[in-house]
């Protein structure tokens, strides 16, 4: 499937891919995000853990352009983000998935994912082709022209990465794509979010189970009352004090 | 430049200013006002009971003017027919069309609740293409209108004149509204109303009867309807598409007030029979229905939840 | 393709109510389609639609009766100067982020300020409207009088124009994009699609289309005037096909229209005094979208499948 990349000139400091620089937001009273930073480098796979309320759902929601920063700034591949609209940003790159699994009702699983790959081309072969390969990718071929209304909820969640995946994206950011899932169907997530990498796109993923996402994440960001409060390895961070403490602390 | 100047202002003039006496600029735009006012007062009321459906049921009655219209008719009838005085007969109005609000609850609105909202739009207005049109079988096209002395008579305040009718139709639609109001806040019922309109759900499960809550809601919006009938059939005259126009101006009386809030649908009631009349002074009787739609837009833009709305 | 021949001869053995009758259903399935287009698929319910094709019959008239330009080269002007005022209705409503009642009473508003502005219109006709100057049968002045049945051709013609038209955007990224924004318009928008634009160019689109309907109109019936062409019971007419028939379905609002249409004027025919070919309309309006509120085409769906290449929502092999 062919994925839009740069190129980068071995020796040449790697710009991250996102930038994102004292991002703050506010609803009202209450402060969501409180200066938060983080760099997503291009190729990882970064993972965004927090209690719930941390403000995961936020920052996703900013670096997508539905929220708009009170302060700070966004950049991807060293271009601001903000004020862009939601399609705008996902022209450029960046595409996302809903936690609360969003689909196109009346619509067949291959004509959902046709649209997005709409987003690339306007021809309708084309863009079935695309929705093809894509398919193929999260493993839902054989249920091609299923109407969404009969899909379980593991295949509706393949539905929205195949969605997402049809746009073309450098950046994916993956909105707790392991809710509800069993262990088996975790592992499954799992292996569909290693293939992804490997296919060269970057992924953002906010997650709450870690069993899918510390043996997969590159590096792991901490969020805890809108602030950021560790970041690293995911070995490191889990033996981190300050976030075993928000995590038990919050019984 | 003086609209008095222009023979459309001549006119206007010739119709508020009682004969043999003239008067001042000031003078003529505050007759103006206070009779637009006083308009307000009625659309306040039909406003209100729309209000209380939709805010209760999450129901959009767009029958709710024709049902004005057939309290029109009714009033007409009556005073034609057995002489009664209008005002009297709101004793008759307000049981009746209750009871008819009850019965179009259960057969028909009843299956509506929950559905989308076009689909309630659609078969309201369907309801009220049947009552119009029944009107205009039974009644024809003729405007009727009640010619009393009560109907005639004006009152002199300051020198100001007041159509009496106009008056206490105004204050006839507060009142009812007030009493609206105090009913929904001070009694068990009405709290129990309110509680249905908070949570359907845990009202049922608290034992208020969610069934009879709603057939005794838009019993009592249509009998708003009843009354409202009465009180215009005492100053306008009836005919089957009176309905039409008043709904249109209701839509925009609710969205300007404040969605599903009782007492915003005065505040909305009394902006738009100002902006209807005043407008229609300054720039001609033609352009009144252009006028209150530009102050529903304005409104719209700048905020959208209405004057005393929130956001729902 | 039997119903479509069977379509095309009837014509020569109806007598002209009938005529009469099938050309109207001709014509508010025409309207029916086009409100269809812009509002059924995307999900956004206008209710101002009779200013659409008040316009565009203004417009042809106005051109007709001033400088004798055919009715057909003005229809075209109708269809641009209601597409622009579709781009304003859009642009408000959509950039005001307008939904639900609002979106509809909006709708309303900006159709009711467009037909109060043409009743002070005086040069236009202002309330008493614009009749048609008469002449001999004639495809240039598109007017037809030893026989109506060329204006059943005509609408016939733009029907299946029409709908063919439709055909093709449901099967193309339009088709895609406005399902899309009806369905969940915030995931459309995280895939790429920029849904005020294509809300616009649906309303747009429908604009135009209906126009040149309101076109067809003044030149069948020979009259125009801002409370016929352009008042909220227009609006309500145009609805009622796709509402009975089916909302957001290629044949739906054919299907409505031939239901509702005979049905009005049958009653208007046979009881003669006013009113109850709209009790009988109002009546089933209410009946359907009480009982049905998808439409009744959903009783038709099997059937019509087999006759018709697509007229059903799912997108077949193109």
């Amino acid at each position: 499937m062919p994925l839009r990349h740069k190129p980068t000139k071995k020796g040449e400091p790697l710009l991250p891919l996102l930038e994102i620089r004292d991002v703050t937001k506010r609803f009202g009273g209450l402060v969501a995000l409180d200066a938060v930073s983080l760099d997503v480098n291009e190729g990882e796979i970064l993972g965004l853990i927090g209690p719930n309320g941390a403000g995961k759902t936020t920052l996703f929601n900013c670096a997508t352009g539905f929220y708009r920063p009170d302060l700070g700034q966004i950049r991807f591949e060293d271009e601001s983000l903000l004020g862009l609209s939601p399609h705008q940003i996902c022209l450029k790159g960046i595409v996302r998935t809903f936690q609360i699994v969003k689909a196109f009702h009346t619509m067949t699983v291959l004509d959902s994912v046709a649209t997005g790959a709409f987003a690339r081309t306007n021809n309708m072969e084309q863009a079935r082709k695309k929705a093809t390969s894509a398919l193929e990718l999260v493993g839902l071929s054989d249920k091609k022209r299923v109407p969404i209304k009969s899909l379980n909820i593991v295949d509706r969640k393949r539905l929205g990465l195949g969605c997402a995946l049809a746009t073309e994206p450098k950046l994916m950011l993956l909105d707790e794509v392991a809710a509800g899932l069993n262990p088996v169907e975790i592992d499954q997530v799992t292996g569909l979010l290693r293939r992804i990498r490997d296919l060269e796109l970057t992924l953002l993923v906010v997650e709450h189970v870690m069993k899918l996402i510390m043996p997969v994440a590159d590096k792991i960001v901490v969020l805890h009352h809108g602030k950021k409060i560790a970041e690293g390895k995911p070995s490191d961070v889990a033996r981190d004090e300050a976030v075993i403490e928000a995590y038990l602390g919050r019984e | 430049m003086s609209y008095l100047s222009s023979r459309l202002g001549r006119k206007i003039e010739a119709k508020y200013r009682p004969a043999g006496e003239s008067m001042t600029d000031v003078q003529l735009m505050i007759q103006v006002v206070v009779s637009s006012l006083l308009l307000g007062g009625i659309y306040a009321l039909v406003a209100a009971g729309f209000n209380l459906i939709y805010g209760v049921m999450d129901v959009i009655n767009c029958a709710q003017a024709d049902m004005m219209m057939v309290a029109m008719y009714v009033t007409y009838w009556s005073f034609a027919l057995g002489g009664v005085h209008p005002l009297l007969t709101l004793a008759i109005n307000i049981p009746l069309f209750f009871a008819v609000g009850v019965l179009v609850q259960k057969y028909v609105i009843d299956r509506l609740l929950g559905a989308p909202l076009f689909i309630q739009a659609v078969a309201t207005i369907g309801l009220g293409y049947v009552i119009q049109n029944l009107a205009l079988l039974f009644w024809k096209e003729d405007y009727r209108m009640i010619m009393i002395p009560y109907t005639e008579s004006v009152l002199r305040v300051a020198d100001l004149h007041i159509s009496l009718p106009r008056l206490v139709s105004f204050v006839g639609s507060l009142v009812v509204v007030a009493s609206l109001y105090a009913f929904l806040t001070k009694t068990d019922l009405g709290v129990a109303i309110r509680a249905t309109s908070e949570n359907r759900d845990a009202s049922s499960l608290m034992g208020i009867d969610v069934r009879q809550v709603y057939a005794l809601v838009f019993g009592i919006g249509v009998a708003c309807a009843g009354v409202a009938g009465v009180f215009t059939s005492t100053f306008y005259y009836a005919y089957p598409m009176v309905g039409t126009a008043f709904l249109l101006k209701m839509f925009v009386v609710v969205v300007v007030g404040g969605c599903g809030n009782l007492l915003a649908s005065v505040a909305g009631g009394i902006t738009i029979g100002l902006a209807e009349g005043v407008g229609a002074f300054v720039l001609g009787a033609s352009w009144k229905e252009a006028i209150y739609q530009a102050v529903f837009l304005i409104v719209l833009a700048l905020k959208p939840e209405g004057i005393f709305g929130s956001s729902r | 393709m039997a119903g479509l021949l069977v379509a095309a001869i009837i014509p020569i053995v109806l007598t002209p109510f009938l005529l009469h009758v099938a050309i109207m259903v001709g014509l508010f399935a025409y309207v029916g389609s086009a409100w269809n287009l812009g509002c059924g698929y995307t999900g956004k319910l206008s209710w101002g639609h009779s200013a659409f094709m008040g316009l565009g019959a203004y417009a042809s008239t106005m051109l007709y009766i001033a400088y004798r330009i055919t009715p057909w080269l003005g229809a075209l002007v109708g269809t641009l100067v209601a597409a622009g005022f579709g781009m304003v209705v859009g642009a408000i409503c959509f950039r005001l982020g307008l939904k639900g009642h609002y979106f509809v009473i909006a709708t309303i508003a900006l159709a009711e300020i467009v037909r109060v502005s043409f009743i002070n219109w005086a040069d236009l006709g202002g309330a008493w409207g614009l009749l048609m100057p008469v002449v001999r049968d004639s495809l240039y002045d598109f007017q037809f009088h030893s026989t109506r049945i060329p204006y059943y051709y005509i609408i016939f013609a733009m029907l299946l124009g029409l709908l063919y038209l439709k055909w093709r955007i449901t099967n193309s990224k339009l088709g895609y994009y406005f399902t899309a924004i009806k369905d969940d318009e915030e995931m459309a928008e995280s895939l790429g699609i920029d849904t005020f634009k294509y809300k616009v160019i649906a309303m747009m689109i429908s604009a135009a289309l209906t126009a040149f309907g309101g076109t067809f109109y003044a030149q069948y019936v020979m009259y125009i005037s801002p409370d016929t062409v352009m008042s909220v019971h227009v609006s309500t007419d145009i609805l009622m096909g796709p509402v009975v028939g089916g909302m957001g379905t290629l044949l739906g609002p054919l299907l409505g229209s031939a239901i509702v249409q005979p049905i009005m004027e049958l009653t208007r025919a046979y009881v003669g005094r006013r009113g109850l070919d709209y009790v009988v309309a109002g009546s089933l309006t209410v009946a359907v979208a009480l009982m049905r509120p998808s439409g009744v085409i959903g009783w038709f769906e099997k059937p019509f499948e087999a006759i018709f290449a697509s007229s059903s929502q799912t997108h077949k092999e193109g």
